[in-house]
Protein backbone atom coordinates (compact mmCIF):
# COMPACT_ATOMS: atom_id res chain seq x y z
CA UNK A 1 0.00 0.00 0.00
CA UNK A 2 2.27 3.13 -1.45
CA UNK A 3 1.30 6.44 -1.88
CA UNK A 4 -0.49 6.02 -4.88
CA UNK A 5 -2.61 3.47 -2.95
CA UNK A 6 -3.67 6.10 -0.68
CA UNK A 7 -4.16 8.93 -3.37
CA UNK A 8 -6.91 6.86 -5.03
CA UNK A 9 -8.53 5.87 -1.70
CA UNK A 10 -8.59 9.72 -0.80
CA UNK A 11 -10.06 10.66 -4.15
CA UNK A 12 -12.36 8.03 -4.08
CA UNK A 13 -14.41 9.56 -0.82
CA UNK A 14 -13.37 13.27 -1.36
CA UNK A 15 -16.72 14.31 -2.59
CA UNK A 16 -18.10 12.97 1.12
CA UNK A 17 -14.97 14.75 3.10
CA UNK A 18 -15.38 17.31 1.20
CA UNK A 19 -18.80 17.82 2.18
CA UNK A 20 -18.56 16.56 5.77
CA UNK A 21 -15.65 19.28 6.00
CA UNK A 22 -18.25 22.10 4.22
CA UNK A 23 -20.67 20.98 6.92
CA UNK A 24 -17.82 21.30 10.14
CA UNK A 25 -16.80 24.70 8.99
CA UNK A 26 -17.27 28.49 8.45
CA UNK A 27 -16.42 28.70 4.71
CA UNK A 28 -15.76 26.81 1.71
CA UNK A 29 -11.50 27.82 2.30
CA UNK A 30 -11.58 27.04 5.42
CA UNK A 31 -13.50 23.13 3.91
CA UNK A 32 -10.91 22.83 1.45
CA UNK A 33 -7.84 23.48 4.46
CA UNK A 34 -9.80 20.81 6.27
CA UNK A 35 -9.54 18.48 3.76
CA UNK A 36 -5.89 19.31 2.81
CA UNK A 37 -5.28 18.95 6.60
CA UNK A 38 -7.14 15.66 6.77
CA UNK A 39 -5.18 14.22 3.60
CA UNK A 40 -1.64 15.18 5.05
CA UNK A 41 -2.45 13.87 8.12
CA UNK A 42 -4.21 10.50 7.09
CA UNK A 43 -1.15 10.51 4.69
CA UNK A 44 0.83 9.94 7.54
CA UNK A 45 -0.79 7.66 9.39
CA UNK A 46 -1.48 5.56 5.99
CA UNK A 47 2.57 4.95 5.57
CA UNK A 48 2.10 3.55 9.41
CA UNK A 49 -0.42 1.24 9.13
CA UNK A 50 -3.33 1.94 6.47
CA UNK A 51 -7.06 1.20 8.07
CA UNK A 52 -9.21 -1.20 7.13
CA UNK A 53 -12.37 1.14 6.80
CA UNK A 54 -10.71 4.13 4.66
CA UNK A 55 -14.06 5.56 4.53
CA UNK A 56 -14.79 6.46 8.23
CA UNK A 57 -11.01 6.35 8.91
CA UNK A 58 -11.00 9.95 6.66
CA UNK A 59 -14.07 10.60 8.28
CA UNK A 60 -12.65 10.42 12.01
CA UNK A 61 -9.40 12.37 11.05
CA UNK A 62 -11.39 15.35 9.29
CA UNK A 63 -13.96 15.46 12.21
CA UNK A 64 -10.94 15.79 15.06
CA UNK A 65 -9.07 18.26 12.86
CA UNK A 66 -12.62 19.83 12.85
CA UNK A 67 -12.81 19.44 17.08
CA UNK A 68 -9.55 20.97 16.89
CA UNK A 69 -9.82 23.78 15.06
CA UNK A 70 -13.03 24.92 16.52
CA UNK A 71 -11.96 24.28 19.87
CA UNK A 72 -9.02 26.80 19.31
CA UNK A 73 -11.54 29.78 17.72
CA UNK A 74 -13.92 28.51 20.68
CA UNK A 75 -16.89 28.62 18.38
CA UNK A 76 -18.68 26.60 16.56
CA UNK A 77 -19.43 27.47 12.98
CA UNK A 78 -22.55 29.53 12.37
CA UNK A 79 -21.57 31.96 9.79
CA UNK A 80 -22.83 31.14 6.09
CA UNK A 81 -21.35 32.90 3.57
CA UNK A 82 -22.65 30.66 1.03
CA UNK A 83 -21.54 32.00 -2.19
CA UNK A 84 -20.32 28.71 -3.95
CA UNK A 85 -23.71 27.13 -2.68
CA UNK A 86 -25.88 29.81 -4.85
CA UNK A 87 -23.95 28.64 -7.61
CA UNK A 88 -23.38 24.72 -7.03
CA UNK A 89 -25.98 23.18 -4.82
CA UNK A 90 -27.63 20.26 -6.25
CA UNK A 91 -31.35 21.06 -6.43
CA UNK A 92 -33.28 18.56 -8.32
CA UNK A 93 -33.95 16.66 -5.19
CA UNK A 94 -37.35 17.63 -4.27
CA UNK A 95 -38.19 17.95 -1.27
CA UNK A 96 -41.54 16.62 0.67
CA UNK A 97 -43.78 19.78 -0.60
CA UNK A 98 -42.68 19.32 -4.58
CA UNK A 99 -40.67 22.51 -4.29
CA UNK A 100 -37.09 22.67 -5.00
CA UNK A 101 -34.74 24.61 -2.94
CA UNK A 102 -33.87 28.11 -3.91
CA UNK A 103 -29.81 28.73 -3.23
CA UNK A 104 -31.09 31.21 -0.79
CA UNK A 105 -32.97 28.38 1.03
CA UNK A 106 -29.64 26.24 0.54
CA UNK A 107 -27.66 29.07 3.03
CA UNK A 108 -30.51 28.56 5.27
CA UNK A 109 -29.87 25.02 5.24
CA UNK A 110 -26.01 25.26 5.94
CA UNK A 111 -26.98 28.36 9.30
CA UNK A 112 -29.50 26.11 10.39
CA UNK A 113 -27.08 23.22 10.43
CA UNK A 114 -24.46 25.45 12.07
CA UNK A 115 -26.78 26.57 14.81
CA UNK A 116 -27.50 22.93 16.11
CA UNK A 117 -26.07 21.34 19.16
CA UNK A 118 -22.64 19.77 18.76
CA UNK A 119 -23.76 16.51 19.00
CA UNK A 120 -26.50 17.19 16.52
CA UNK A 121 -24.50 18.66 14.30
CA UNK A 122 -21.58 16.53 13.82
CA UNK A 123 -24.74 14.00 13.05
CA UNK A 124 -25.83 15.93 10.55
CA UNK A 125 -22.55 16.83 9.22
CA UNK A 126 -21.77 13.06 9.18
CA UNK A 127 -24.76 11.25 7.93
CA UNK A 128 -26.42 13.75 5.72
CA UNK A 129 -23.84 15.84 4.28
CA UNK A 130 -21.29 13.06 4.01
CA UNK A 131 -23.33 10.22 3.76
CA UNK A 132 -22.20 7.89 6.25
CA UNK A 133 -23.85 5.27 7.61
CA UNK A 134 -25.65 5.54 11.07
CA UNK A 135 -22.64 2.61 11.95
CA UNK A 136 -19.93 4.22 10.46
CA UNK A 137 -21.06 7.76 12.35
CA UNK A 138 -21.65 5.87 15.60
CA UNK A 139 -17.87 4.39 15.01
CA UNK A 140 -16.15 7.85 14.18
CA UNK A 141 -17.74 9.98 17.02
CA UNK A 142 -17.32 6.95 19.62
CA UNK A 143 -21.27 6.68 20.32
CA UNK A 144 -23.93 3.81 19.98
CA UNK A 145 -26.00 3.71 17.09
CA UNK A 146 -28.93 4.47 18.81
CA UNK A 147 -27.61 7.61 20.00
CA UNK A 148 -26.46 8.35 16.68
CA UNK A 149 -29.87 7.70 15.22
CA UNK A 150 -31.58 9.68 18.23
CA UNK A 151 -29.26 13.05 17.89
CA UNK A 152 -29.69 12.43 13.87
CA UNK A 153 -33.17 12.60 14.01
CA UNK A 154 -33.75 15.35 16.67
CA UNK A 155 -31.22 17.52 14.33
CA UNK A 156 -33.50 16.82 11.06
CA UNK A 157 -36.79 17.69 12.80
CA UNK A 158 -35.04 20.91 14.22
CA UNK A 159 -34.28 21.55 10.35
CA UNK A 160 -37.38 21.36 9.23
CA UNK A 161 -39.20 23.46 11.47
CA UNK A 162 -36.42 26.30 11.64
CA UNK A 163 -37.12 26.07 7.57
CA UNK A 164 -40.69 25.75 7.51
CA UNK A 165 -40.83 28.89 10.37
CA UNK A 166 -38.79 30.58 7.61
CA UNK A 167 -41.37 29.75 4.80
CA UNK A 168 -44.27 31.18 7.22
CA UNK A 169 -42.36 34.07 7.82
CA UNK A 170 -41.03 35.27 4.20
CA UNK A 171 -44.98 34.90 3.14
CA UNK B 1 -42.51 -2.18 24.47
CA UNK B 2 -43.77 1.74 25.48
CA UNK B 3 -44.65 3.66 22.76
CA UNK B 4 -42.23 6.18 22.12
CA UNK B 5 -42.83 8.31 18.91
CA UNK B 6 -39.31 10.14 18.69
CA UNK B 7 -37.56 6.74 19.40
CA UNK B 8 -39.55 4.90 16.91
CA UNK B 9 -39.27 7.56 14.33
CA UNK B 10 -35.64 7.67 14.76
CA UNK B 11 -34.84 3.61 14.41
CA UNK B 12 -37.45 3.07 11.92
CA UNK B 13 -35.73 5.98 9.40
CA UNK B 14 -32.32 4.67 10.26
CA UNK B 15 -32.84 1.10 9.39
CA UNK B 16 -32.95 -0.08 12.70
CA UNK B 17 -35.79 -2.35 13.09
CA UNK B 18 -36.35 -5.50 12.38
CA UNK B 19 -38.19 -6.61 9.50
CA UNK B 20 -41.53 -7.57 11.59
CA UNK B 21 -40.99 -4.75 13.55
CA UNK B 22 -40.63 -2.41 10.39
CA UNK B 23 -43.85 -3.68 8.92
CA UNK B 24 -45.81 -3.67 12.00
CA UNK B 25 -44.57 0.49 12.50
CA UNK B 26 -45.40 0.83 8.95
CA UNK B 27 -49.27 -0.14 9.89
CA UNK B 28 -48.86 1.74 12.89
CA UNK B 29 -47.83 4.85 11.29
CA UNK B 30 -51.01 5.14 9.65
CA UNK B 31 -53.11 5.27 12.78
CA UNK B 32 -50.73 7.05 14.87
CA UNK B 33 -50.92 10.97 14.31
CA UNK B 34 -47.66 11.57 16.78
CA UNK B 35 -45.36 9.19 15.16
CA UNK B 36 -46.16 10.03 11.22
CA UNK B 37 -45.78 13.60 11.99
CA UNK B 38 -41.97 12.63 13.94
CA UNK B 39 -41.13 10.80 10.34
CA UNK B 40 -42.42 13.39 8.61
CA UNK B 41 -40.42 16.18 10.00
CA UNK B 42 -37.47 13.94 9.81
CA UNK B 43 -37.52 13.02 6.43
CA UNK B 44 -38.14 16.17 5.53
CA UNK B 45 -35.04 17.68 7.20
CA UNK B 46 -32.87 14.83 5.59
CA UNK B 47 -34.42 16.26 2.81
CA UNK B 48 -33.10 19.50 3.57
CA UNK B 49 -29.62 18.42 4.62
CA UNK B 50 -28.89 16.20 1.55
CA UNK B 51 -30.12 19.01 -0.96
CA UNK B 52 -26.82 21.19 -0.32
CA UNK B 53 -24.13 18.29 -1.00
CA UNK B 54 -21.77 19.47 -3.61
CA UNK B 55 -18.73 17.65 -5.44
CA UNK B 56 -15.62 18.55 -4.25
CA UNK B 57 -14.38 21.19 -6.84
CA UNK B 58 -11.35 20.04 -9.10
CA UNK B 59 -9.27 22.50 -7.90
CA UNK B 60 -9.32 20.62 -4.02
CA UNK B 61 -8.48 17.77 -6.49
CA UNK B 62 -5.59 19.27 -7.96
CA UNK B 63 -4.18 20.27 -4.31
CA UNK B 64 -4.65 17.58 -2.72
CA UNK B 65 -2.37 15.33 -5.55
CA UNK B 66 0.25 18.16 -4.69
CA UNK B 67 0.14 17.80 -1.14
CA UNK B 68 1.01 13.78 -1.28
CA UNK B 69 3.30 14.73 -4.07
CA UNK B 70 5.07 17.60 -2.08
CA UNK B 71 4.88 15.07 0.81
CA UNK B 72 6.36 12.47 -1.05
CA UNK B 73 8.95 14.56 -1.66
CA UNK B 74 9.47 15.48 1.75
CA UNK B 75 9.09 18.94 0.73
CA UNK B 76 7.92 20.92 4.44
CA UNK B 77 4.24 21.14 4.57
CA UNK B 78 2.51 23.23 7.31
CA UNK B 79 -0.42 21.13 8.69
CA UNK B 80 -0.87 22.99 11.75
CA UNK B 81 -1.68 26.44 10.65
CA UNK B 82 -3.73 25.46 7.64
CA UNK B 83 -6.08 28.65 7.42
CA UNK B 84 -2.76 30.80 6.65
CA UNK B 85 -0.86 28.99 4.69
CA UNK B 86 -3.50 26.19 3.35
CA UNK B 87 -3.86 28.69 0.18
CA UNK B 88 -0.82 27.88 -1.52
CA UNK B 89 0.30 24.37 0.44
CA UNK B 90 -1.38 22.42 -2.50
CA UNK B 91 1.07 24.79 -4.92
CA UNK B 92 4.23 23.70 -3.26
CA UNK B 93 6.60 22.12 -6.35
CA UNK B 94 5.12 19.26 -8.03
CA UNK B 95 7.84 18.64 -10.63
CA UNK B 96 10.87 16.40 -10.33
CA UNK B 97 14.04 18.81 -10.64
CA UNK B 98 15.39 17.64 -13.72
CA UNK B 99 19.34 17.77 -13.55
CA UNK B 100 20.50 16.67 -16.77
CA UNK B 101 17.49 18.99 -18.51
CA UNK B 102 18.60 22.01 -16.48
CA UNK B 103 22.53 21.56 -17.21
CA UNK B 104 21.18 21.52 -21.11
CA UNK B 105 18.70 24.87 -20.69
CA UNK B 106 22.27 26.57 -19.15
CA UNK B 107 23.91 25.54 -22.18
CA UNK B 108 21.50 26.91 -24.33
CA UNK B 109 20.58 29.89 -22.34
CA UNK B 110 24.49 31.42 -23.15
CA UNK B 111 22.01 32.75 -25.82
CA UNK B 112 25.18 32.61 -28.55
CA UNK B 113 25.41 36.53 -28.82
CA UNK B 114 28.97 36.59 -26.97
CA UNK B 115 27.12 38.44 -24.07
CA UNK B 116 26.67 36.90 -20.66
CA UNK B 117 23.13 35.91 -20.05
CA UNK B 118 21.88 37.60 -16.41
CA UNK B 119 22.07 35.07 -14.43
CA UNK B 120 18.35 35.36 -13.38
CA UNK B 121 17.26 35.17 -16.93
CA UNK B 122 19.63 31.86 -17.37
CA UNK B 123 18.76 30.29 -14.23
CA UNK B 124 14.44 31.12 -14.93
CA UNK B 125 14.67 28.52 -18.16
CA UNK B 126 16.90 26.36 -16.74
CA UNK B 127 14.33 26.10 -13.88
CA UNK B 128 11.96 26.00 -16.73
CA UNK B 129 13.59 22.94 -18.56
CA UNK B 130 13.54 21.35 -15.12
CA UNK B 131 10.56 21.94 -14.70
CA UNK B 132 11.68 22.91 -11.38
CA UNK B 133 10.12 26.24 -9.44
CA UNK B 134 12.22 28.74 -7.60
CA UNK B 135 11.87 27.43 -4.32
CA UNK B 136 9.93 25.69 -2.01
CA UNK B 137 9.04 29.33 0.06
CA UNK B 138 4.91 30.36 -0.31
CA UNK B 139 4.89 32.98 -2.52
CA UNK B 140 3.83 36.56 -1.40
CA UNK B 141 0.61 36.89 -4.22
CA UNK B 142 -1.64 34.29 -5.72
CA UNK B 143 -1.28 33.13 -9.02
CA UNK B 144 -2.70 34.85 -11.34
CA UNK B 145 -5.94 33.83 -12.96
CA UNK B 146 -5.51 32.40 -16.50
CA UNK B 147 -8.28 30.14 -17.02
CA UNK B 148 -9.33 32.24 -20.00
CA UNK B 149 -6.58 30.93 -21.68
CA UNK B 150 -7.28 27.52 -20.19
CA UNK B 151 -4.18 27.59 -18.30
CA UNK B 152 -4.32 25.56 -15.04
CA UNK B 153 -1.86 26.49 -11.79
CA UNK B 154 -0.03 23.38 -11.57
CA UNK B 155 2.38 24.67 -8.87
CA UNK B 156 4.12 27.46 -7.38
CA UNK B 157 7.20 28.54 -5.52
CA UNK B 158 9.39 30.82 -4.24
CA UNK B 159 13.11 31.67 -4.24
CA UNK B 160 15.73 33.47 -4.85
CA UNK B 161 17.80 34.13 -8.87
CA UNK B 162 21.23 35.96 -8.19
CA UNK B 163 19.33 38.24 -5.28
CA UNK B 164 16.33 38.56 -6.90
CA UNK B 165 13.27 37.25 -4.30
CA UNK B 166 11.44 35.84 -7.26
CA UNK B 167 7.97 33.79 -7.43
CA UNK B 168 7.46 31.45 -9.92
CA UNK B 169 3.43 30.15 -11.20
CA UNK B 170 3.70 26.99 -13.20
CA UNK B 171 0.57 26.64 -15.44
CA UNK B 172 -0.66 23.73 -17.98
CA UNK B 173 -3.14 23.77 -20.15
CA UNK B 174 -5.65 20.56 -21.57
CA UNK B 175 -2.87 20.27 -24.40
CA UNK B 176 -0.04 19.89 -22.01
CA UNK B 177 1.68 22.64 -22.65
CA UNK B 178 3.41 24.79 -20.07
CA UNK B 179 3.72 28.42 -19.33
CA UNK B 180 5.96 29.10 -15.86
CA UNK B 181 5.19 33.20 -14.46
CA UNK B 182 8.61 34.39 -12.34
CA UNK B 183 7.44 37.68 -10.91
CA UNK B 184 9.73 39.88 -8.87
CA UNK B 185 9.78 43.33 -7.34
CA UNK B 186 12.79 44.33 -8.85
CA UNK B 187 13.40 44.57 -12.62
CA UNK B 188 14.54 41.40 -14.67
CA UNK B 189 17.80 42.49 -16.22
CA UNK B 190 17.40 42.94 -20.11
CA UNK B 191 18.72 39.46 -22.24
CA UNK B 192 21.49 39.93 -24.62
CA UNK B 193 19.94 40.20 -28.20
CA UNK B 194 16.28 40.88 -26.82
CA UNK B 195 13.90 42.22 -29.28
CA UNK B 196 11.77 44.86 -27.63
CA UNK B 197 8.43 44.72 -28.78
CA UNK B 198 7.41 48.46 -27.56
CA UNK B 199 9.11 51.25 -26.19
CA UNK B 200 12.79 50.93 -24.45
CA UNK B 201 11.49 50.61 -21.27
CA UNK B 202 8.60 48.45 -22.39
CA UNK B 203 8.48 44.21 -22.85
CA UNK B 204 11.20 42.62 -24.67
CA UNK B 205 11.47 39.03 -26.10
CA UNK B 206 13.75 36.46 -26.59
CA UNK B 207 14.28 32.70 -27.93
CA UNK B 208 16.66 31.16 -25.63
CA UNK B 209 16.68 27.12 -27.83
CA UNK B 210 13.38 26.16 -27.43
CA UNK B 211 12.00 28.58 -24.65
CA UNK B 212 10.66 31.79 -25.06
CA UNK B 213 11.19 34.65 -22.87
CA UNK B 214 8.55 37.46 -22.16
CA UNK B 215 9.80 40.14 -20.17
CA UNK B 216 7.40 43.01 -18.99
CA UNK B 217 8.87 45.71 -16.47
CA UNK B 218 5.58 47.34 -15.82
CA UNK B 219 3.30 47.23 -13.43
CA UNK B 220 5.51 44.40 -12.49
CA UNK B 221 8.63 42.75 -12.86
CA UNK B 222 7.59 39.59 -14.81
CA UNK B 223 8.89 37.05 -17.29
CA UNK B 224 6.94 34.48 -18.86
CA UNK B 225 8.44 31.76 -20.21
CA UNK B 226 7.49 29.05 -22.15
CA UNK B 227 8.25 26.85 -25.24
CA UNK B 228 4.95 28.19 -27.25
CA UNK B 229 5.90 31.65 -28.65
CA UNK B 230 2.10 32.31 -29.44
CA UNK B 231 1.09 31.19 -25.77
CA UNK B 232 3.52 33.30 -24.10
CA UNK B 233 2.43 36.21 -26.01
CA UNK B 234 -1.22 35.56 -25.32
CA UNK B 235 -0.56 35.08 -21.66
CA UNK B 236 1.41 38.24 -21.73
CA UNK B 237 -1.62 40.21 -23.25
CA UNK B 238 -3.83 38.06 -20.70
CA UNK B 239 -1.81 39.75 -17.54
CA UNK B 240 -2.09 43.28 -19.29
CA UNK B 241 1.50 43.70 -20.02
CA UNK B 242 1.94 43.47 -23.88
Amino acid sequence: MDDGDFLDAFTEHLDRLHNLARGLTVSPQDAEDLVSETCLLALRGWRRNPPDDAAAWFATICLNAARSSYRRRAARPVEVTGEDWLLDRVDERADTAGSALSSIEAGRVREAVGQLPVPQFEAIALMDLGGYTAAQTAKIVGAPRGTVLARVHRGRKVLARVLADEREGDR
Amino acid sequence: MRHDPERDAARFLGGAMSPDDRAAFSGHLLRCPDCWSEVEQARRGRLLAESVRTAAPPALRDRVRGLVEADRLDVDVDVDEPARHGRWRWLLPVGLPVAAAAAVALVVALGGSGTPEPPSLRQAVADYSAERLPGAQLPEQRAPDLTALRLQPVGAGGGSYAGLDVDGFAYRDPAGRRVVLYLSDNAFPEAPGAEQLSDEDGPWIVRRGDVTVLCARLPHALLVVGEDDRLVRSTAQALGVL
